[in-house]
C-alpha cells in the first residue's frame, strides 16, 4: 500500500481529500505546515507528498526546498497544490508538478497516479 | 501543472422550476452549496423534491436526506399529486435517507460520515438536506461545531463537484449568522399578507460567481410544483426602445383616425379614460377587427368579459373575423380575483410573443391593477409594459375606467399613467336637457398635432360613430355643457403618410 504524506492547513480540506485517497486504497498521513511535513517525511518515508503552497510556519515551497537539499528525500516526489500557481517562483513552476485549486477527484487521482503509477 | 477545474464552478445546473432559472440568471452552480429558508409552508420541501426530479430526468443522481422524524412515506405522499413526480426515478436517479438517527446518536460527525458515504456509493451530482434547523440544534450550546460542518461539507462537495441545497427555517428576527457568509447562495422564501390576500415572494440575497434579479419575485405552488414569476420591471426594465415609428395605424374608425391627424403610431400606447357605459369597449372592438380584418393578429386580454361575449359582441356591432387574413383575434380573458401582476404581465408577453401579436386591447387597467398587493409598483411596471409593447412593435389600447359618470372632475385612477402612454383619449358622458350625450375628447397625442375640442359620437349598431364638433362649447369639459360661442377649430388635415 503505498503511503501519501498531506501536507495543508485547511482542515476541512485535509479531511476531504484523506478520505477520498483512503477510498482509493492509500495510506494517508497528514500534516498542518511544512515544518510538520519535513517531520512527517522523514517520520513516514511517504511515498508521494502533496504539499499546499500557502501555510504558516513553512509554506509549501520552502518545505520542497528543504527536501531537495536534503540527499536522503531529494527523489521524493513533491506536487505543490495552490489557488494561485502564478504565484509560484518561475523555476519552480517549470520543474514541479502543481495541482490548481479548485481541483476534483478526478484531476487528483490523475496526478498521483501520474507520479505514482497506476 | 494541472489548470483549476473552473468547470465544476462555472457549469450551470438549471433547476427546472419555471423562472427561477431566470431569477437566477442561468440556474445553481455545479459543486456549490444553497440555503434555502422560508417559514413553514413557504414551499421548501417541494421546490427541493421538484429540483431533484427534474435533475434525475436529467440523468443526475440525486440525494434526499431528511433531517426531520418524518417516514418518507410522508414526503412522497405529498409528492404524488406534483406533475413533477415520476415513480419511476424512486431509489433511482432519486434517492431517500433519513439522517435524523445518525444526527440524533452521532451528532455532526455522524451525519457528515452518512453524507459522505451516501454521495459516493450513490454517485450523487445533486444533495438536498431537508430540515437543517434540526443539525443546528443538535450543534447547540458549541456554534462552532455547525460552522465547522458546513465548512466540512463545503470542501466535500466542492471536491465531489456535487450542488447542494439545505433546506431550513427562516430565522424570524433575520439575525446574520456565520453560515449566511459560508454557503455560496441564499434564496428566502415568504409569504405576506395583504388585508385578506396571502402573497407568496421568494427572493435572492446572495449568488456567488453570478448576478441574479433583484427584488422579490412572486411565486405559486400548484400541481405543477412552484412556479416563479420573475419581477416584470427587474427582468425589462433595462430594455431601452429606439426612436418612435412613423408609420401610422388605424384605429378602426375613420373619424377617429382624422381626428389623431392619420391614426395612431404604430407601437404606440392609447389610454382611453372614461366611465362605465361610455364605449371603451366598442372603441377597442374596432382597432381589434381594423387589425384582423388587415391579416394582423390581435389580442383582446381583458379581466371582465369572457371571449364568447366579446365576439358575440363584436358580431352584433358587424365586426366579425370570418374569411380574414392570417390567424384573426385572439382574446384572451383573466377572470381570477386573485391574480398575480407579474403573472398576467408575463402571460402577456407570452402570447405577444407566441402569437406575433401587432395590436393589442388590454381592457381594464383596473384589471391589474387589482393584481397587486403593492400598488406603488404600478407605474413602473406600467412604463416598462409600455416599453416592452412599443419595443416589440405592437400598438396598444388600454381603457381605464373613471369612477364617477358625470363629473366635473377628471381623475386618473392610475397614478402617472399620462406619463407612459403616448396619447390618451378621454370620453365624458353629459346631460343635455333629457339627454346622456357621450362626448370624446382628445387630451394628449405625443409627437403628433390632434383636434382640439370635444366630439359627440354615439355606439350605434354599427359601432362608434364620430360626430360633428360640440356646439355646447363651455363647461362640458366638466360634465356640465351651457351654450357658448366659440366653434372648435377643424381638425388638422391628414398627413399623406402610410397608415396600415
Amino acid at each position: 500500500m503505498k503511503t501519501i504524506l498531506l501536507v495543508d492547513d485547511e482542515l476541512a480540506i485535509v479531511d476531504t481529500i484523506a478520505e477520498v485517497l483512503a477510498w482509493e486504497g492509500y495510506r494517508v498521513v497528514t500534516a498542518a505546515n511544512g515544518r510538520e511535513g519535513l517531520a512527517a517525511v522523514k517520520s513516514e518515508r511517504p511515498d508521494l507528498a502533496l504539499v499546499d503552497f500557502m501555510m504558516p510556519l513553512m509554506d509549501g515551497v520552502q518545505m520542497l526546498l528543504a527536501l531537495r537539499a536534503d540527499p536522503t528525500h531529494a527523489a521524493l516526489p513533491v506536487v505543490l497544490i495552490t489557488a494561485a500557481p502564478m504565484a509560484l517562483p518561475a523555476d519552480i513552476r517549470a520543474s514541479t508538478p502543481v495541482l490548481a485549486k479548485p481541483f476534483d477527484v478526478s484531476s487528483l487521482l490523475r496526478v498521483i497516479r501520474d507520479q505514482l503509477g497506476p | 501543472m494541472i489548470e483549476p477545474k473552473r468547470t465544476i464552478y462555472s457549469t450551470r445546473l438549471r433547476t427546472g422550476v419555471a423562472g427561477l432559472d431566470t431569477v437566477l440568471h442561468g440556474g445553481l452552480f455545479q459543486g456549490h452549496i444553497y440555503l434555502v429558508m422560508g417559514r413553514p409552508g413557504a414551499g421548501k420541501t417541494i421546490l427541493g423534491n421538484q429540483i431533484c426530479f427534474h435533475h434525475a430526468s436529467k440523468g443526475g443522481r440525486t440525494l434526499y436526506v431528511t433531517l426531520l422524524s418524518e417516514a418518507h412515506e410522508a414526503l412522497l405522499a405529498q409528492m404524488h399529486g406534483m406533475e413533477f413526480f415520476d415513480p419511476t426515478f424512486i431509489g433511482t436517479g432519486i434517492v431517500y435517507l433519513n439522517g435524523y438517527v445518525a444526527l440524533r446518536d452521532g451528532g455532526l460527525d455522524a451525519l457528515l460520515k452518512l453524507l459522505r458515504d451516501a454521495i459516493r456509493s450513490q454517485s450523487a451530482t445533486l444533495l438536498v438536506i431537508d430540515g437543517m434547523v434540526m443539525a443546528e440544534l443538535a450543534a447547540l450550546p458549541n456554534v462552532t461545531a455547525y460552522k465547522r460542518f458546513i465548512q466540512d461539507l463545503q470542501a466535500w462537495v466542492g471536491m465531489m463537484g456535487v450542488t447542494v441545497l439545505l433546506l431550513t427555517s427562516s430565522d424570524p428576527t433575520n439575525t446574520i449568522r456565520a453560515e449566511h457568509t459560508m454557503v455560496d447562495g441564499i434564496v428566502e422564501m415568504r409569504s405576506i399578507t395583504v388585508g385578506a390576500r396571502s402573497v407568496r415572494e421568494l427572493s435572492v440575497a446572495k449568488l456567488r460567481g453570478s448576478s441574479f434579479l433583484e427584488g422579490c419575485h412572486t411565486y405559486l405552488i400548484s400541481s405543477e410544483g412552484l412556479v416563479v414569476y420573475p419581477r416584470f420591471e427587474a427582468l425589462f426594465g433595462s430594455r431601452r426602445t429606439g426612436a418612435q415609428s412613423e408609420q401610422r395605424v388605424t384605429s378602426g374608425i375613420e373619424a377617429l383616425d382624422d381626428l389623431l391627424g392619420g391614426g395612431v403610431f404604430e407601437g404606440s400606447t392609447t389610454l382611453v379614460l372614461g366611465p362605465t357605459g361610455s364605449g371603451k369597449t366598442v372603441l377597442g372592438m374596432h382597432f381589434l377587427h381594423a387589425g384582423a380584418r388587415a391579416g394582423e393578429p390581435a389580442l383582446c386580454f381583458g379581466f371582465f368579459e369572457n371571449p364568447a361575449s366579446i365576439r358575440a359582441k363584436m358580431a352584433r356591432f358587424g365586426m366579425t373575423t370570418d374569411g380574414s387574413r392570417g390567424p384573426g383575434l385572439l382574446v384572451e380573458w383573466q377572470p381570477s380575483a386573485e391574480l398575480l401582476l407579474d403573472a398576467l404581465g408575463h402571460r402577456l408577453l407570452e402570447l405577444v410573443r407566441t402569437h406575433g401579436v401587432r395590436r393589442l386591447f388590454l381592457d381594464g387597467l383596473a384589471g391589474l391593477r387589482r393584481a397587486t398587493a403593492n400598488p406603488d409598483r404600478l407605474p413602473s411596471f406600467f412604463s416598462v409594459l409600455v416599453e416592452e409593447l412599443g419595443a416589440l412593435g405592437v400598438t396598444t389600447i388600454l381603457t381605464e375606467e373613471t369612477q364617477d359618470i358625470f363629473s366635473g372632475e377628471l381623475t386618473l385612477p392610475t397614478q402617472a399613467a399620462s406619463a407612459f402612454c403616448h396619447n390618451i383619449l378621454t370620453l365624458r358622458q353629459v346631460q343635455v336637457e333629457a339627454q346622456i350625450l357621450r362626448l370624446l375628447a382628445l387630451t394628449k397625442t405625443r409627437d403628433s398635432a390632434h383636434a382640439r375640442g370635444l366630439y359627440e359620437f354615439e355606439v350605434s349598431a354599427a359601432g362608434v360613430v364620430i360626430g360633428p364638433p360640440f356646439k355646447l362649447t363651455q363647461g362640458a369639459a366638466k360634465g356640465i355643457p351651457t351654450r357658448g360661442t366659440n366653434v372648435p377649430k377643424a381638425p388638422p388635415s391628414r398627413k399623406e403618410t402610410k397608415r396600415k
